[in-house]
């Protein structure tokens, strides 16, 4: 039995960043705003205190703020031919499961990506024309451009205490930030980290090469910060525990601080935790939705939350989910290429090499979420012309530690012995004196990576799981050897002691061992509802008072971590929601 | 063999924290430094979830993986057959976050895990399995085989050569066994492991201490003071 | 009667405190955003850190509604600008194992200037 709720005007599915800012933002214009978050509340001083935050075998191994694979997971294969499989725990990927979401356990890398991404197919077809573009690559212009956004980009960046350097303010270069970034207007509300020495040398080595680094802009305060709505950051303490941990000082840019609080302090709303949504309800024709049904996962009960306007900030691969079983919006089929929901689904690839200088001495543990300089020479780098290495996206690469914890950081050169006398003294000298360089790489859409809903598998609510079918194409592979020699050549120019070398996946891509929570697509924007789900307002274009925020509404995924346009998109919409929507319900694009 | 402990250098951080633990006036740092208890001998623990040939298994197997130098007393001493046995006892073991509906199917490796067996299931049947191949190769059980003779099996084991009749994959049993002695010898000692935080003296991890703000520049390039503190010891 | 602990002596002699600077309460009020974060100014107010208001009529690990380390519980400090000026100078070495995230505050002066707000403010 369902119990009907009372009507609210709008209703959030997921309290992460976009939920978060949402409902703040939402309840702030007057909306009463009811949001659903199937984890449950965990809060600083509870929850992520000193000591018992500092637990990799909890937190970063057994995954305690991650979602429960038992109850509701996927499942997976590399091409259609194959039958997918449950991904039976976690690997690949770590999506969040507590109030924060997975903005709780973030690093903090935060990005604008340009037009480069935004007009992908005009632009490299006017560069190297149609031609250039395979076949089988389903990528399109998002529908937005970066102007549109900057304004949000800011937003969010003062919102979440970005420390960084600006490259280039109002087409102005500007010495130590990334040459280049697309104008902005202003600087970073912060300054950039203090370097660690892996990141110094990497620097260096990187410049004498010919590139162009600069500090990897990240939601770590460098120092005290107060964000415009008033939420009080510490400084960040370089802890070391910041990937896969909440923050214990308060410093790192995250939802439950920035924005949350002032969702939570506004009597407009109200947030449910352990409520699992199952579905997304249509009125009798179909043209909107009328609310969710969820089951509070404490007694099992049923609920319909009836609203008049419905957000989808689920994790990406949860909002589709959703819209699937939901039955909003046709499904994608790839074999005709028709249909939207599930296309465009897109991942991350990269390269990394470790070297070894017997004579450093790094203290790797000593590191904030973003303390890495990088460069993006092969990445946003229009003037680096593809043509010559065929391939379509780009890569950025950076030097230094990101959470080098001992249970999963122990770097020893190849050969080494994996036991034994050799193995410890080796382990015991090679933790010191080594650092990495990696390369995280973009995935162009492909017509054969999409997600839908799986024939055989169910989850605890008797729903099939999703099916991702996804594979890195010929055009990764490129990029990838590309970038595995662009790394060799800054890591031999080092002169290490020794070096374990970077070198091209060619293998299938896997459920294990982690490679990054950087999902994206199934759920697109675009300007045309054929080949998109969502507008450039990310409402759907099937339902007009449905909304669905979040890196599904990305059309392809480049190599920057998402939560950079992620958190604008947000902002954007809640701007669009407000200023328009409210005042003349209706689609806010022509179709 | 000399004491580990006693041959690193003592630092100032050491006597300090003594210093804080004991308190009052006696938290002189001479003082401090003459209560240095030795490594106490473990007390015999007792397993939770480990049976009689279950433990000798996995006790050969962490003397054998980490044996005693100068940077750390032997697996057991460091209490790595313990954390396993409460690792398999516990949650984890039991399949907590572990998707365990059918069909099952074996896939290809690019679908991760796909076994119908919980860790401590798996445990059981891979220590089963390889005594099993112990026995057929060397006419004794693992915990049995001479120094030379383990070598020779868990060089086997890790590359893939054996092969279990009618057990789990060996390689699935391996990779887990493999990450599971690890995180004895890595998690914090709360866990079982780690005991003494051997491990993370071996290589300089500081372990629950963790406020670099001015160390960045501070030890640039210099080794910080290694005194690791654990979660108990600010609990 | 002020008692100092043979712990907290000790420290305040290791971490060289020159004479107490004056400091200045408004430059103190500026800097202790650096604190804000996790300290609150207002009774009964505990955040990831206890309220600091108050604070200077206190003993360390006082407050009942705030769960302290052990460490903090027994440092026997009682907090005045002196004894605080030497903790936050480098908490970990002041207080070893105490579960504050703060690295701590080199400059003499600042110091001051945040006990001379909390003198004023935190009563």
């Amino acid at each position: 039995m369902v119990t009907k709720l009372k009507e609210v005007d709008a209703v959030v599915v997921g309290l992460g960043w976009t939920g978060g800012i949402l409902a703040k933002e939402l309840a702030e214009a007057g909306l009463k705003v009811v949001a659903l978050e199937r984890g449950e509340m965990r809060t600083t001083a509870d929850d992520y205190a000193v000591p018992n935050i500092r637990d990799e075998l909890r937190y970063v191994v057994r995954h305690d703020l991650m979602m429960d694979t038992a109850r509701d997971t996927l499942t997976v294969r590399n091409n259609p031919s194959q039958e997918a499989l449950p991904m039976r725990r976690l690997g690949s990927f770590l999506p969040g499961d507590v109030v924060g979401g997975s903005g709780v356990h973030w690093s903090g890398h935060t990005w604008r990506w340009t037009d480069m991404e935004f007009k992908a197919r005009s632009m490299y077809e006017e560069r190297y024309g149609k031609a250039f573009i395979p076949a089988d690559m389903s990528i399109q212009d998002w529908g937005i451009t970066y102007a549109e956004l900057e304004p949000y980009y800011d937003r969010f960046e003062y919102t979440a205490a970005i420390s960084g350097k600006a490259g280039n303010i109002g087409g102005k270069l500007q010495d130590g930030g990334n040459p280049f970034e697309a104008p902005r207007a202003r600087d970073y509300p912060l300054p950039p980290l203090t370097p660690i020495l892996a990141s110094v040398m990497f620097d260096k080595a990187a410049k004498n090469n010919g590139y162009h680094t600069f500090p990897r802009p990240s939601a770590n305060a460098s120092r005290a910060y107060t964000n415009p709505d008033g939420a009080k950051f510490g400084a960040c303490q370089y802890c070391g525990y910041c990937q896969r941990f909440g923050c214990e000082a308060n410093a790192k840019g995250s939802p439950h601080v920035a924005v949350i609080p002032f969702a939570m302090k506004n009597p407009n709303f109200e947030l449910r935790t352990h409520a699992w949504a199952t579905k997304i309800l249509k009125d009798s024709i179909g043209k909107k939705v009328t609310g969710v049904v969820y089951t509070n996962v404490l007694t099992g009960e049923e609920f319909e939350q009836p609203a008049g306007i419905v957000l989808l900030c689920a994790y990406v691969l949860n909002n589709v989910h959703l819209m699937l079983t939901s039955g909003i919006g046709a499904p994608y089929d790839p074999a005709s290429g028709a249909g939207v929901v599930g296309k465009n689904y897109c991942y991350q690839t990269g390269a990394g090499a470790t070297l070894f200088f017997e004579d450093r001495h790094f203290n790797p543990f000593m590191n904030a979420g973003g303390s890495n300089y990088t460069m993006d020479d092969f990445n946003t780098n229009w003037n680096f012309d593809r043509g010559p290495h065929g391939f379509i996206g780009g890569y950025n690469i950076g030097g230094g530690f990101n959470t080098a914890l001992p249970i999963g950081y122990r770097p020893v050169p190849q050969g080494t012995p994996q036991w034994g006398r050799a193995w410890k003294s080796a382990t015991a000298k090679y933790y010191q004196t080594a650092m990495n360089i990696g390369a995280s790489g973009s995935v162009m859409a492909n017509r054969a990576n999409y997600l839908d809903l799986d024939p055989t598998y169910k989850n605890a609510f008797g729903q099939p799981l999703m099916r991702m079918t996804f594979d890195y194409k010929d055009n990764e592979h490129k990029m990838g050897r590309h970038a595995a020699d662009t790394v060799n050549a800054i890591a031999k120019s080092m002169n290490p002691t020794a070096m374990n070398a970077a070198t091209a996946r060619t293998d299938p891509w896997t459920v294990v061992p982690y490679q990054s929570t950087h999902n994206t697509g199934g759920a697109i924007m675009g300007v045309n509802p054929k080949n998109s789900a969502l507008n450039k307002y990310l409402q759907s274009w099937d339902c007009h008072n449905l909304f669905v925020v979040g890196a599904n509404a990305f059309a392809h995924n480049a190599s920057y971590n998402p939560t950079g346009p992620v958190g604008a998109l947000a902002y954007w919409t809640a701007d669009a929601i407000k200023n328009r929507y409210i005042k003349n319900p209706g689609p806010l694009a022509p179709a | 063999m000399s004491d580990p402990k006693q041959s690193r250098p003592k630092l100032a951080r050491r006597d300090f924290l003594k210093a804080a633990a004991v308190g009052g006036a006696a938290a002189l740092p001479q003082a401090a430094a003459a209560q240095q208890p030795a490594a106490a001998p473990p007390a015999p623990a007792g397993y939770a979830f480990l049976n009689a040939q279950e433990a000798a298994f996995i006790e050969a197997l962490a003397d054998h993986m980490i044996p005693a130098d100068a940077l750390t007393p032997k697996g057991t001493e460091i209490g790595i057959h313990i954390y396993i046995d409460r690792a398999l006892a516990g949650a984890w073991g039991k399949g907590d976050r572990l998707y365990m509906q059918g069909p099952w199917k074996t896939g290809v490796p690019s679908q991760g895990y796909q076994l119908p067996l919980t860790p401590a299931q798996l445990f059981r049947a891979g220590i089963d399995s390889s005594n099993a191949s112990c026995r057929k190769t060397y006419g004794k059980t693992f915990d049995r085989l001479d120094e030379k003779q383990r070598e020779e099996f868990l060089a086997a084991l890790a590359a893939g050569k054996i092969t279990f009749d009618a057990g789990p994959p060996s390689r699935v049993f391996w990779t887990a066994l493999y990450q599971t002695v690890m995180e004895g010898m890595f998690s914090d000692p709360i866990y079982g492991g780690n005991r003494n935080k051997a491990g993370w003296r071996m290589i300089g991890f500081p372990g629950a201490i963790a406020v670099h703000r001015d160390n960045i520049e501070k030890y640039r390039d210099k080794a910080f003071p290694n005194e690791p503190v654990s979660i108990s010891e600010m609990s | 009667m002020m008692k100092i602990s043979a712990l907290s002596l000790c420290l305040a002699g290791l971490i060289a405190t020159p004479a107490l600077a004056e400091g200045d309460a408004a430059r103190g009020e500026k800097k202790f955003e650096e604190c804000a974060a996790c300290h609150s100014l207002e009774k009964d107010v505990n955040n990831v850190g206890p309220s600091l208001a108050g604070l200077f009529a206190r003993k360390a690990g006082e407050l009942e509604n705030f769960r302290y380390s052990p460490a903090m519980k027994r440092s026997g400090i009682v907090w005045s600008p002196q004894t605080l000026e030497a903790f936050i100078a480098e908490p970990q070495k002041a207080v070893p194992a105490n579960r504050m995230p703060y690295a701590g505050l080199a400059d003499a002066g600042e110091r001051a200037d945040i006990s001379a707000f909390l003198a004023k403010t935190g009563k």
